[in-house]
């Protein structure tokens, strides 16, 4: 993946202003995981946007949110993707994230990008019939846990009787169809994966962010407070160049061109990405979406001090 | 002979679990989309070899892996022959090294990300600790295995302390050196890819989490098969190395079988 | 006038005693042998002797020179060839290891194929000494002892790790190389018949805290022979006071 990064920003930097090529491009290492949300990302950096704005992104997979958060404030990324409940979590303990601009947001119906999927046949279809049973999301306290017990709740089952089991996508299908769990809540491109791969065994129970909070948000790119400070125009290019890519993105929403680009970075194949729901990929984060995650996080068991959502927005992300 | 057949029924054995894990998987016996038939691994791997993506990224790793187990190594065997003949740099280290030995090397990755960042310094820090305590511990032995006699020996002829210690101590010791090196080279192999794993965009362990996340079962096997053979390669390369470097030391094993 | 002096060499071991007022004065050329049973310090002796362990107390001189590190003078030969001989050398290499720190190698080679020569070992330098027999490495040994062409060679029992007929063949190997160089040399050994034949004197070891009881006048004509001087009256004689002294002890 680094090659096809290497080729892209060779092959436009000809497009490049002069003025801003004359000068070294400031270098911004950006911790993002590999799905369809970082979209907007990756199509910013194919096109030539970056340079254009005078930067060198470089990006860093990490396999879950666990090492992007804590690398930003270690220093080891200027910006990171990362899920809301993770960034409010660290929020809440004092930690000086500002949102910079929007990543992913679900739309008002469904398709969801989410799905709880279980075992064909096994009787469960609700939160209800989930109870003293096993729900596995990728990880605890984030937004795929979050909707998914918001689901259970939702659907007449008591979530603190549901035990949650952090099992990884890629292996998730496997653990549902063989047994080890007896619902999982999915994000895509793996809901899409599994009723490919598992589809006679496993079927789709319900969409846990349309039946709880259509429209909401998911995730996010934040840097930290003191470096927004001393590098205002830094954050600016960047979210400039970063919205351009989301433009680019949602003007071909369904098109061959933005699921050639996804498949290239994210490896995954293009006809599994045909059958895949994809997110809304928003610039913007609004202070009523914020409030709206610290709410269902209170009622699940994530309560705090949180501030006021409004300070948390940097100038970038207030569109 | 004997061991040639010996050999050879290993080698058969193999490959009829290859045969078997084509068989489970084309005959469904093991259904699941994460279950490829061999082939298919073997295909992966040929087309990702042919594009040039699987030596640069094997390179990557593989050099992460020599300048760890360079560092390391070097560390492990200067520090061990220090312990061993200086006193006073055993007292000083060896409670240091015996808290940090049993530590596992992914749990410290974490702390090491903070300090080093993502990039090689982290991952080739992270080989050199697993391979510094296994050659530590083995030039300790090495050296205190050393004939007295031998010592003796260099001093009657009037031969200096660091002559003494680089022509009779550490030739005398190398056969622990090595065996030292050979469990560490094992082990370094396995924490360059967890190292890359965890983040930056590096080498074999990078790939491996890009084609899990991507659902590509054939390339995620055809990268565990792709370090096996690795590993294997190195471990037959350094056993060739090995029986030429202490050709005697396997010459005196056998004296004492006869 | 004495070449290699003990002045009374005092050693304990952690508080023990194992040795009390060693006093030995060997001359110039001379083939003194140490006789004592096993286990009374003869090794330890000779060590000190050798300046490869200190003395609890007491003086080593050498040509009048009171020594505190292996003097350059004396060479010590080990009775263990296996343990002293480093086995990742060949025979030749082992041999100019005696002399290459201060010659360098070329010089050292060239003198070590000489000294090989000298024990009947020429043609053998190539070979590794685990390919070779005991005999044939104590000879490697002894070559490269002589290699750094001391003054003064300490033996350990340098042929008590072999058989009988090897033995003798390196007696009087060993005595042909000490008549020819004019060599000082010490040497312990347990073996009676092995200290007359070869020695000029024997001086006897007592029991720990050991310390030389006696010294014998050996007075055997030289060039002496394996068979005939062990069949003279004067030998037999000497041997039988020998091991009733040996056989005497308070505790034996």
């Amino acid at each position: 993946m680094s090659i096809t990064r290497r080729i892209a920003l060779g092959a436009t930097a000809g497009l490049a202003a002069p003025a801003l090529l004359a000068q070294a491009p400031t270098r911004l290492r950006v911790s993002v995981i590999p799905v369809l949300d970082v979209a907007p990302l990756h199509a910013a950096i194919r096109e030539g946007y970056f340079t254009a704005e005078g930067i060198e992104i470089d990006t860093s997979t990490t396999a879950g949110g666990a090492t992007g958060l804590p690398g930003l404030v270690a220093g080891q990324f200027r910006v990171v993707f990362s899920n809301c409940v993770s960034i409010m979590l660290g929020i809440r303990e004092g930690l000086e994230f500002r949102f910079i601009s929007g990543a992913a947001g679900s739309g008002p119906v469904p398709p969801d990008s989410m799905a709880v999927l279980a075992r064909k046949g096994s009787g469960i279809a609700s939160g209800r019939d989930l109870e003293g049973k096993r729900m596995a999301s990728n990880t605890r306290n984030n937004i795929v846990w979050l909707r998914g017990i918001a689901w259970v709740d939702k659907t007449g089952g008591d979530w603190r009787r549901v035990t949650t089991v952090e099992v990884p996508f890629p292996q998730m299908a496997d653990a549902l169809a063989n047994g080890q769990v007896d619902a999982a809540v999915f994000s895509e491109p793996f809901v899409a994966a599994a009723l490919q791969t598992h589809g006679d065994r496993l079927e789709r129970i319900g969409w846990p962010i349309n039946e709880t909070a259509p429209g909401s948000t998911i995730a996010q790119y934040v840097a930290m407070a003191d470096d927004l400070a001393r590098n205002p125009e830094v954050f600016d290019r960047f979210a400039r160049a970063l919205h351009r890519g989301a433009d680019w993105v949602n003007e071909r929403r369904g098109d061959n061109a933005l699921l050639e680009l996804i498949a290239g970075f994210s490896r995954v194949p293009i006809e599994r990405l045909r059958q895949a729901a994809f997110t809304t990929y928003p610039k913007g984060v609004s202070a009523a979406e914020l409030t709206e995650v610290i709410t269902t996080m209170t009622r699940f068991g994530l309560g705090g001090r949180y501030p006021a959502p409004a300070t948390l927005i940097h100038r970038t992300a207030a569109v | 002979m004997t061991s040639r057949l010996r050999n050879a029924s290993g080698f058969a054995l193999v490959l009829a679990l290859l045969l078997l894990w084509e068989v489970s998987a084309r005959l469904g016996w093991v259904a699941s989309p994460n279950w490829p038939p061999f082939t298919a691994v073997v295909a992966a791997l040929a087309r990702d070899v042919m594009t040039g993506e699987i030596p640069l990224l094997v390179g990557g790793t593989l050099w992460r892996m020599a300048a760890g187990l360079f560092a390391g190594g070097v560390a492990g065997v200067v520090l061990g022959l220090a312990f061993a003949l200086l006193p006073f740099v055993a007292r000083l280290f060896a409670p240091i090294v015996e808290l940090l030995r049993p530590i596992p090397v992914p749990a410290v990755i974490p702390p090491l990300v903070l300090f080093l960042g993502l990039d090689d310094t982290m991952k080739v820090t992270v080989v050199a600790l697993t391979v510094f305590f296994p050659v530590l511990t083995n030039t300790v032995q090495g050296v205190r295995a050393v004939e007295a006699d031998a010592l003796a020996m260099g001093r009657t002829f009037g031969i200096g302390a660091l002559r003494r210690a680089l022509f009779i101590v550490l030739p005398a010791s190398l056969p622990y050196i090595l065996a030292g090196f050979r469990i560490a080279l094992a082990l370094a192999l396995v924490v360059a890819v967890v190292a890359e794993m965890i983040a930056g965009e590096q080498g074999v362990g990078h790939y491996l989490v890009m084609m899990q996340f991507a659902g590509r079962a054939e390339e995620i096997y055809a990268t565990v098969l792709l370090l096996g053979m690795l590993g294997y390669a190195l471990n037959r390369g350094f056993l060739l190395a090995e029986r030429r470097m202490i050709h005697w030391w396997f010459a005196l094993g056998r004296q004492s079988d006869a | 006038m004495s070449f290699l002096s003990l002045d009374a060499i005092n050693k304990s071991f952690a508080g023990v005693p194992v040795m009390r007022d060693a006093t030995l004065a060997v001359r110039e050329g001379e083939f003194m042998a140490v006789l004592g049973p096993s286990g009374c310090g003869k090794s330890t002796l000779l060590q000190i002797a050798a300046g490869l362990l200190p003395p609890s107390a007491g003086t080593v001189r050498i040509a009048g020179r009171a020594i505190t590190a292996p003097p350059p003078e004396a060479v010590y030969v080990f009775q263990q060839y296996t343990r002293s001989l480093l086995p990742w050398r060949s025979v030749r290499d082992n041999v100019a290891f005696a002399t290459e720190h201060r010659l360098g190698k070329r010089r050292a080679r060239a003198i070590a194929e000489e000294t090989l020569a000298q024990v009947g070992l020429s043609g053998f330098g190539d070979h590794f000494p685990w390919q070779l027999s005991g005999g044939m490495q104590q000879r490697v040994a002894i070559a490269r002892a002589l290699a750094a062409e001391p003054a003064i060679l300490l033996l350990d029992e340098p042929f008590s790790a072999v058989d009988a007929l090897t033995r003798l063949d390196l007696h009087a190997l060993f005595l042909d190389i000490w008549s020819r160089r004019k060599l000082t040399v010490m040497l312990v050994t347990h073996d009676v018949e092995e200290a007359i034949y070869l020695a000029d004197r024997i001086a006897l070891l007592t029991y720990r805290p050991s310390s030389i009881s006696e010294i014998f006048e050996v007075g055997l004509p030289r060039p002496r022979d394996p068979i005939t001087t062990r069949a003279l009256p004067q030998f037999l004689e000497l041997r039988q006071t020998l091991l009733q002294k040996l056989l005497a002890r308070p505790d034996a």
